[in-house]
C-alpha cells in the first residue's frame, strides 16, 4: 500500500505542479519523475540545433520572395487577363463575323447584274478561274465586273486588312464620327488632335469633307457614285473590323484569310466581263483603294494602274 | 521570456534575422522533442518543414501566444506527415533508455545528477499518444493546460486529465525499472510499442497498475 501511494502524482494539481516546475527547470526533490521531467525540458543540446542555417535561409528566402498572398494574387488577375482577351477575341470574331455577313448582304442587293458573272465563271472552268488572278493578276482581279466588284471589294479587304487595318478602319471611324457633325462643329473638330490624321491624309482641312464622303460613302449625297458607294461601303466597314479585332490577330486572320480566298475564287470569275463598265469598276475600287491604301489612293481615284498594286498585293 | 520572445517576433516580422535566430534557437529544442515523439527519427525533417512554413507565414501571424502558434504549425505537418507515410513509426527502443535511466537514478541519487534529456523523452514517447503529447506540451514547451488544449483540440480539463494519467504511467515505469532493476533488464529485450508495453507493465507490475485507475 504505501508502495502504491509512492507511485506519481496524487491528483491533477500535483501533476499541474510537477510539469510547471519542470518547465522552470528548477532541480526538485529526488522525485525520479520530476527528474524525468527536467530532463525532458532541459536547454537545447547543439545537435538540436542543427538545422538552424536552414531555418534562417528558409526566412531570407521568404522575406526575398513573400510567398502566399502576392504569388497567388498575380496569378489570378493574370487568369482573368487571359480570359477577357479570351472573351474579347470571341466578341471581336463575332463582330467581324457579324460585320463580314452584314457586308455580304449589304452588297447582294447590288449583285442583280452579275448572275451572269457567276455563269460565265462556270464556263470559264477552273484553270482559267484560276489563272487570272496569278497571270493577269492584279489588274483584272482589281477591275472585276462593275457586279463583281462589290464582291472583290468585301473579300480582298481583309486580305488587304494585315497591311493597313488599323489605319484604314481609324481613318474610317474619324469620318463617320466627322460627317456625324454639324457643319459648324466640323470645322472645329478637324483643330482637335485627334482630327490631325485624317486632315494629313486628305490633303488638308478643306479636302475632309470630299475624302470623308467617298471613304465613307454611306452619307454621300451624289448618285453618280452610287454603285461604288455601296461596294465601297463594304471595304469601309470591314476595314473598320480588323481594327476592332486586333485583339485577336490569329482569329482575324484566318478570318481573313478564308474570305480571301473567297473574294479570289468571286474575282476570277469575273474577268470576262470586266471591260463591260471598266469606268465604273475603277470608281468602285476607288473606294478600296482609299481604304486601302489611304493617302496615296486620294491622288488616283479612278486611276486603276494605282489602284493595282494596292489591290493585286 | 514570454516578452522577450513576443519582441523577437516583432523583430523578426520586420525583417530582423537575428530575432529569427533567437526564435529558432528558444522554440526548436521543444519542437524537435515533441515531433520526436510524434514521428520517431523522422522529427528533424518534419521540423524542417514546420521551420520552412514558420518563416513563409511569419507576417500573417497576428499576435496571441506564439509558441502556440509554432507547435500547432509543427503538429499538423507531422500529422501530414503520418498520413503519407500510413502508420506511427516504430517509437525508438525504450530498453535502453530504461536501463540508462536507471543508471542515471542511481547516480542522480548518489552524486545529485539528472537523467538524460534522450532517455526522459524516449520513456514519455512510450505513452499513449494523448498523454505523451500533453505531457510534451505542459512540461517541454512550456504551454499551459487550455494553450495546449488549442493545440490539441480539447479542453483544458481533458489536457489536464491526459497529462495526469501520463505522469502516473511515468512514475509506474521508473519505479518498477528502479524496483526490478536486476531482472527486467533481461526481460525488457523486447521492448513494445506504447500500448503493449503498458500491457507488459500490467503483467509484469501488477501492483503499480492499479495506481492507474
Amino acid at each position: 500500500m504505501r508502495f502504491h501511494r509512492s507511485v506519481g502524482p496524487a491528483d491533477r494539481a500535483e501533476s499541474d505542479r510537477l510539469l510547471d516546475t519542470a518547465r522552470a527547470g528548477r532541480q526538485p526533490t529526488a522525485d525520479p519523475l520530476a527528474h524525468l521531467l527536467v530532463a525532458a525540458a532541459a536547454p537545447a543540446e547543439p545537435g538540436e540545433l542543427s538545422g538552424e542555417e536552414q531555418a534562417l535561409a528558409a526566412f531570407r528566402a521568404a522575406r526575398a520572395a513573400p510567398v502566399p498572398a502576392p504569388a497567388l494574387a498575380p496569378r489570378r488577375p493574370g487568369r482573368l487577363r487571359v480570359g477577357a482577351a479570351a472573351w474579347l477575341a470571341g466578341l471581336a470574331t463575332t463582330a467581324t463575323a457579324g460585320v463580314a455577313f452584314a457586308a455580304v448582304s449589304l452588297d447582294r442587293p447590288d449583285q442583280p447584274a452579275p448572275p451572269p458573272a457567276p455563269s460565265t465563271s462556270g464556263s470559264t472552268g477552273g484553270e482559267s478561274a484560276a489563272a487570272p488572278t496569278g497571270s493577269q493578276g492584279g489588274s483584272p482581279t482589281g477591275t472585276g465586273t462593275p457586279g463583281q466588284a462589290p464582291t472583290t471589294g468585301a473579300a480582298p479587304t481583309p486580305t488587304d486588312g494585315p497591311g493597313q487595318p488599323a489605319g484604314a478602319g481609324k481613318l474610317a471611324g474619324h469620318c463617320k464620327a466627322y460627317l456625324a457633325k454639324s457643319p459648324p462643329q466640323r470645322a472645329k473638330a478637324l483643330e482637335s488632335p485627334g482630327f490631325a490624321d485624317l486632315v494629313a491624309t486628305a490633303g488638308g482641312a478643306d479636302q475632309v469633307e470630299d475624302f470623308c464622303l467617298r471613304l465613307v460613302p454611306e452619307r454621300a449625297p451624289k448618285p453618280s457614285p452610287d454603285a461604288s458607294a455601296t461596294s465601297s461601303g463594304a471595304p469601309a466597314t470591314s476595314s473598320a473590323a480588323p481594327a476592332k479585332s486586333s485583339g485577336a490577330p490569329a482569329k482575324f486572320g484566318s478570318a481573313g484569310a478564308s474570305s480571301g480566298a473567297d473574294g479570289a475564287t468571286t474575282s476570277a470569275g469575273g474577268p470576262d466581263n470586266s471591260n463591260s463598265a471598266k469606268s465604273n469598276s475603277g470608281k468602285s475600287n476607288s473606294g478600296k483603294a482609299n481604304s486601302g491604301k489611304s493617302g496615296s489612293g486620294m491622288s488616283g481615284v479612278g486611276n486603276p494602274a494605282v489602284q493595282r498594286p494596292g489591290v493585286g498585293g | 521570456m514570454t516578452g522577450e520572445l513576443s519582441e523577437a517576433v516583432a523583430a523578426a516580422q520586420a525583417g530582423d534575422e537575428e530575432a529569427f535566430r533567437f526564435l529558432y534557437r528558444s522554440l526548436q529544442p521543444g519542437l524537435l522533442r515533441y515531433l520526436t515523439a510524434l514521428v520517431g527519427a523522422d522529427a528533424e525533417d518534419v521540423a524542417s518543414e514546420a521551420w520552412l512554413q514558420i518563416s513563409r507565414d511569419l507576417p500573417g501571424f497576428a499576435g496571441g501566444e506564439f509558441r502556440a502558434w509554432t507547435v500547432t504549425i509543427a503538429r499538423n505537418r507531422a500529422m501530414d506527415h503520418l498520413r503519407r507515410q500510413r502508420r506511427r513509426p516504430s517509437l525508438p527502443v525504450p530498453v535502453q533508455a530504461l536501463s540508462e535511466l536507471a543508471g542515471d537514478a542511481d547516480t542522480a541519487e548518489r552524486a545529485g545528477e539528472t537523467i538524460g534529456t534522450e532517455s526522459a523523452l524516449a520513456l514519455i514517447a512510450t505513452l499513449p499518444q494523448r498523454e505523451a503529447e500533453a505531457v510534451l506540451l505542459r512540461a517541454v514547451i512550456g504551454l499551459d493546460a487550455e494553450t495546449a488544449g488549442r493545440v490539441l483540440g480539447r479542453r483544458a480539463g481533458a489536457v489536464r486529465t491526459a497529462a495526469h494519467r501520463g505522469l502516473r504511467r511515468l512514475a509506474a515505469l521508473l519505479e518498477r525499472s528502479d524496483v526490478h532493476q536486476p531482472s527486467n533488464r533481461t526481460e525488457q529485450a523486447t521492448p513494445p510499442r506504447p500500448r503493449t508495453g503498458r500491457g507488459r507493465a500490467a503483467a509484469n507490475a501488477p501492483k503499480a497498475e492499479p495506481a492507474d485507475g
